[in-house]
Order: structure tokens, then sequence, then C-alpha cells
């Protein structure tokens, strides 16, 4: 046999079909490590299975055949091989890549055609929840509640579109709301198309985030299903403004309530303009929603890795210093800072050249030319929603130059015997390549990196757990450094500002195969086939969390979004098996989907 | 496209503004009149007046916010953006507020509204004082954008 011909998989089968060196002997019934026979035999199977090889018996478990790719020269007669061999079966006479049934016997014979380049076993792919529904446990769950699939549940999804033709969403998808197009809107939004029958085939999704989260959710796919695929879709093809988000999410309640149906609204986005305490705009639209048969998940946010937040005390006559750094070639940099409206302070902008002068408390705004950036610095008076002050600069780059890279401070200061606390957020208003500026030490805290949507109170919140650290896409095999079944390190913390406890629950995020738009662009290294592409983040981990809500929907269509949430976080735990525990990172834990109580 | 007077009357009030934030960042002291229409905004939109109506404005990076439509002159004004805001009401606004905000130039709403008394409104970025001067306005936010996570 020409070994360099043949991929390890296949060594490895041809080893499996040697008969063993002498028979098993089978242990004494009772006696600690034995084996019984015939689980050997059934391991074999499924290992057989699960590489190509077919015509395998528990009675005879030596594979016969094996389904292998020939890579061959394009006219290269192999034919002949088969003809001298009926249990042959060539698939295609013809072509570089060809398929066949080979008995392993005859693999030699192959391997040493001399137009044959290589033979590989055909693998078996694994569907893209094959890891997360184990971990999570998905899978027992509906062994015991088969007829849960989300059959007459809603589910809308709030995103970059959805690609229609995509198989595994069939004839599901009700309406979309492109809020993209011009056009006449909707009764919640004078702009956009409302796109419904035949119509909906126009729609794209150029980016194909949307679609990737609803194949998550309600894919219908033998091989990458989603989590409730018996669903119906709609879908709000957003601007992103978060006024236009607040829209989608009326439209999407009226919907529902037109259909008599419930919903669970999928929103895997999320910002850091607000005060991450839930009293923003959006936040509150979600949590005015109706509270019976209507359910928001809303993704954590992927800034866990991100040194965006920063947080210190300020005391009378003594200031507060954050130090941030300021990467190159960045387009603007804006700080958002939140402290009680009860009190009174001063900011400053301290640049490698240059300080501003003292500005504050406010309200108003100032511009300062610095030769290190232009700094715009607005401070309000007590915001209504929540009576706290907010401080926001902005750094733009001086007319003709960039902003000055390195070290940076923000200096905070008490107006007269004022005291408190000073949280900060770092937004990159930069749209392409680059490190992004972030903050240092010792104020830079791993905390409160729950934007909006994800602070609002009624939303079940998201965060991303790891099942998966490798896959096999179109280009061959690619594999992460990454920890595995461990919580995503770039899953955002929590708690919120005021302490109310971010995120609720965790579900797998990373490495998540699902459907792909056919309109969008991916690196080939993260295409499985024409139809799936490997997404990571709390975008896919909401996703997984919003399937099982349309489940229990299903079941009980009257449950409220409250019930929801406590049954889907009375089924978490905790690393260490604890329950009803909360973590900043975790929320109340990985969801395990055979102990949620329907 | 503005009219003359309504450009003389915009340039007024620019330079009134600019007179009132240049004291506000010298003295540090913000004049009582003045602050009481800044208090209804919050500092994301205050943030773009900077920009917007003083004068003084530099070439500006597009950021989120900014609506596609401008607003502008043929006499040699700069282009100011619009600005997209969410305006917060004491109560939902009667048909009579909603004709003096009409002759305001603002139009609610404009984009739907968000909740009740909340309206989501492109407005242009010279009328948000007299916007934040009406009674019956509670709170003026600049919306802001969202990304995928």
């Amino acid at each position: 046999m020409t070994e360099s011909k043949a991929d390890p998989m296949l060594l490895a089968a041809m080893l499996m079909a040697e008969p063993p060196a002498a028979p098993p002997v089978p242990a004494p019934a009772g006696a600690e490590g034995g084996i019984e026979p015939t689980l050997i035999a059934a391991d074999l199977l499924r290992s057989a299975s699960h590489m190509g090889l077919v015509t395998v018996s528990v009675d005879s478990p030596k594979p016969a055949r094996a389904v292998v790719f020939i890579e061959s020269e394009q006219m290269a007669d192999v034919e002949a091989i088969a003809a001298r061999h009926p249990a042959m079966e060539i698939n295609a006479g013809t072509g570089p890549v060809r398929t066949a049934i080979v008995p392993l016997d005859v693999l030699p014979e192959l391997t040493e055609h001399d137009a044959v380049r290589r033979v590989q076993l055909s693998r078996r792919l694994k569907p893209s929840l094959d890891r997360a529904s184990a971990t999570t446990k998905l899978l027992a769950f509906r062994v015991a509640h088969g007829t849960l699939t989300g059959k007459g549940v809603l589910i809308g999804i709030i995103d970059t579109g959805v690609d229609p033709h995509h198989p595994a969403f069939g004839n599901r998808i009700l309406r979309i709301w492109d809020q993209t197009l011009p056009g006449p809107g909707v009764p919640e939004g004078g702009y956009g198309v409302e796109l419904t029958g035949p119509m909906i085939q126009v729609s794209r999704d150029t980016e194909g985030h949307g679609t990737h989260v609803g194949g998550i959710s309600a894919g219908n796919d033998p091989l990458f299903g989603g989590v409730a695929p018996e669903a119906e879709l709609v879908y709000v093809k957003t601007t992103f403004q978060d006024a236009h988000i607040a829209d989608g999410l009326r439209y999407l309640a009226r919907v529902a309530k037109s259909l008599k149906r419930p919903i669970v609204i999928n929103m895997s986005l999320g910002g850091h303009f607000d005060a991450h305490d839930g009293t923003d705009m959006l936040s509150m639209v979600v949590d005015s929603l109706p509270k019976t048969g209507c359910v928001v998940c809303i993704a954590a946010g992927n800034e866990g890795d991100d040194a965006i937040h920063a947080a210190g005390s300020v005391q009378p006559a003594k200031q507060l210093a954050v130090p941030f750094v300021v990467t190159a070639n960045r387009a603007g940099v804006l700080l958002n800072g939140w402290y009680d409206g009860n009190q009174a302070f001063e900011v400053m902008i301290s640049a490698p050249f240059k300080s501003t002068p003292w500005f504050g408390p406010g309200p108003g705004a100032a511009k300062f030319t610095l030769p290190d950036g232009v700094v715009t610095i607005a401070a309000a008076a007590p915001d209504p929603a929540n009576g706290d002050r907010q401080v926001v600069v902005r750094i733009d780059p001086p007319v003709g130059r960039a902003i000055t890279a390195g070290h940076w401070r923000l200096r905070i200061r008490a107006v007269g015997q004022s005291t408190g606390r000073f949280d900060v957020w770092m937004l990159d208003l930069t749209d392409g390549p680059g490190e992004p500026p972030v903050f240092a030490a010792p104020t830079a805290e791993d905390s409160m990196k729950v934007g909006s949507p994800g602070a609002a109170s009624n939303a079940i919140t998201v965060a991303s757990y790891a099942t998966r650290v490798a896959w096999r896409s179109q280009v061959g095999d690619v594999s992460v450094n990454a920890p595995i079944d461990m919580i995503s390190s770039f899953s955002s913390e929590g708690p919120r500002r005021d302490a109310a406890k971010k995120p609720d629950v965790a579900a797998p995020g990373q490495l998540i195969i699902s459907a792909r738009s056919a309109d969008a662009q991916f690196m080939p290294k993260l295409c499985i086939d024409a139809a799936h592409v490997v997404m990571q983040g709390t975008s896919m981990a909401c996703p997984f969390v919003t399937g099982l809500a349309a489940l229990l929907l299903q079941q009980n269509p009257k449950l409220t979004a409250t019930q929801v949430k406590k049954r889907l976080i009375d089924a978490c735990a905790q690393p260490d098996g604890s329950k009803r525990v909360f973590d900043p990172k975790w929320g109340y834990g990985l969801i395990d989907a055979s102990a949620i109580v329907i | 496209m503005a009219q003359p007077d309504e450009l003389r009357r915009l340039r007024l009030r620019r330079l009134r503004h600019s007179a009132t934030v240049q004291r506000m960042a010298e003295d540090e002291s913000p004049d009582a009149a003045d602050s009481a229409w800044q208090s209804k905004l919050d500092a994301l939109l205050l943030l773009e007046l900077v920009d917007t109506v003083f004068p003084g404005t530099q070439d500006r990076t597009a950021t989120s916010g900014h609506s596609l439509a401008e607003t502008g002159d043929s006499q040699g004004l700069a282009v100011k953006p619009s600005i997209d805001v969410i305006v917060e009401f004491a109560a939902r606004p009667s048909t009579v507020q909603r004709g003096a905000l009409a002759s305001l130039g603002v139009l609610l709403p404009l984009q739907g509204t968000v909740r009740g008394r909340f309206v989501a409104a492109t407005i242009p970025a010279a009328v948000v004082r007299d916007l934040a001067s009406l009674s019956c306005v509670r709170h003026i936010r600049r919306q802001t954008s969202r990304s995928t996570s």
C-alpha cells in the first residue's frame, strides 16, 4: 500500500480492519476493568459509523468497506480496479475528485494506482449544535419532550436581515420589515418597507449575521439544525439606530398580537453609549413590551477581553486620574462617563503634550483644540431616567493630523464636598482595522460591560460558553487556541452599574456552525460549505436561548417573560454545580436543558 | 431649502449660542437662562451642538446618530447636519403642541413614535434650543447606534 496517498484516518481504518492478534478474553463478570465483548462491538460500530465505514455488524465487528474520496488525474481509469472487485462501487467515472465505496482489502491496490493521488476516508459531518446540544443536554430535553419544536411560536429577529432562499428556513419566514430600504414604513415607523408573501424573496442579508442567528434559533437542517426548527420567523432588518430598533420591537409585538401567537424576540446586538443600568430608552422599550407570551433575549456583548470600562472614587480635594491608551490611526475616541446626579464633578483631559482646562459640572459643552487632538467635552444635567449625570468626551483628529497615540488621562475632581464613584466606558469611533483604545491600570475594571439593550431588566441576557475550538472548513481543518467547556473570554461581564445582576444565563456561542447567507462574504476558513459558516460571539449564544424560550412558549403560550426567565435560570448551574448563584461572567451559569421544568 | 429670513434668524441664533458657550468655557459659570434649555439635553446631544450650531465648526468625523438628511443653504453657510433625536414630552404631545412644533419647522413624528410620550425625530441642529425651550418637552436625547455582537 502506498501510505503517502492515504490520509491518517484511512490508515486507522485499515488497522481497524486488521484481525486482532489474539481473541479478546472476556473478564469474569463483576471483575474490575472488565469489558463486555458486545460493548467492544458497539464501540466499533459507533466509530465505524463516524468514519464512513460500512457493512459492519455486531456479529462480525470487522469493517468491510469504506466510503472514500479519490483524488486522481482528470481522466484516470480506476474503473478497471472496480471491474476486478464486484464489491467496489465508484460513483463517478471521471473527474479529479470522485467518491467510491471500496472494500478495505482493495485499498492498497487503489492507492498504488499511478493516476491516484490521494484516497481520503469520508467523514460524517457533525451538526453545528452537536457539541452545544450535548453540553447543554438539549438532546435529552428533546427525548423527554419530543413534540416541542417551536411550532406555533413566532421568533422575531432584529438583525442584519436574512437570506430568504436558505433551505433551513423553508417557507417559515412570514414577514420582513426592511428598515434600510426607502418606503412607506409600518405603523410603528414611517420608513422602510414591509415585505410579505413572494416579496420576501427579494430581501438580502449581505452581512450574514442575521441569517446565522436565525439558523441557530429556528433552522431546520438535517446537519446543522436549530433549537426550535418549526417556529416561524419575522425579521426586522434594522439600521441599528436605537430608535429604529425600538420601533422594531413594537412592530414584532404587534405582529404577534395580530396573529395571536406567542413570540420570542432575539436581539444579538448592543452598544455602550448608555448608563449601563437599564434606564436607556431602548431598554425601557424592552421592559414595556407585553408581559405574557412575549420574551426578549439579548446578547450580553463581546467586550470581555477589552478594557472598555474604568471606575474610581472621587473625593473632595483628591482628584481621580483615569489613564487610557490611544492607539495609532484612530478616527475618534469617545468616553462615556456617569456619576451620581446629586454630586458635581469637573473633568479635564491630559493628552501626551497638552491638557484642557477643567470643565463642568454642566450642563454645557466646549471644544478644546490641542496639538494632540480636538477634545470636546459635554456635561449634562441629571438624567430624568436615573437621576445621574453624564459626561461625554470626544477626541477627534486635529486638522491634517492623526490623534496623538500614547498615554492620555481623564481627570475628575469634586466641586465642593461632592464625592462618589465615577464610571466611564470607551467607544472606538474607528470604522476599520487596528487596535482599539483601552483603559489602563489602576482604574480599568473587568466589570459592567453589559450595555444597552442587554441591560434591560426584563430581558434574558445571554453570555457565551465555548463548546468548540476546531472545525473542518472548505479549505481544511482549522483550530483555535482557546479553552473549551468554559465561559468564552470575550463574553461581557456584568453586573449593571446599579448592581443589578446581568447577564442572566450562559449558552454555547463560541465557533457555532449555522446558516450561511449566500449574499455575504466570509473568509474561506470559516465556511463549512455553500450553506454553512462558523461564527462566534454572544450573538450566537443568544439565539440558542431564544430557541429554548420558544419551546417553553409552545408548551404554554401564557407564560410571562419573568416565568420563562425563572425556568431557564433554575436550570442553570455554575461550573462547580452550584445553582441560583450569580457570577458576573457566567450569570447564573450554563443552561442544562434537561433540567428545565416544563 | 432655508429661506433668507430664516437664515438670518439662524445666524443670529448661532452667534448668541456661540457667546453663551464661550462664556461657559471661559468662566465655568453658565448663564442660568441658557442652562435651562441645556439641562433638557443629554451629553451626547450637547456634544453634537458644539459642532453643529456654533461657529468654529471644523471638519467633522461622521459618527452614529446623524441622519443622512442635511440642512443648508446656497448663500455660503456651511451645510449643517440634522440630528436624530428622541424627544421626551411631559405627556403625550397634543395636537396644539404638535402645531407649535410644526411652526418651528419640527414635524413630529418624523420617524415613528418610540413609546407613548417618546418621539423619534430628525431635526436640524439649529432648532434644538427652540425645541428644548418648550415647556411640554421634558428631555431630548441623541439617538445612538448599536452593533451586532
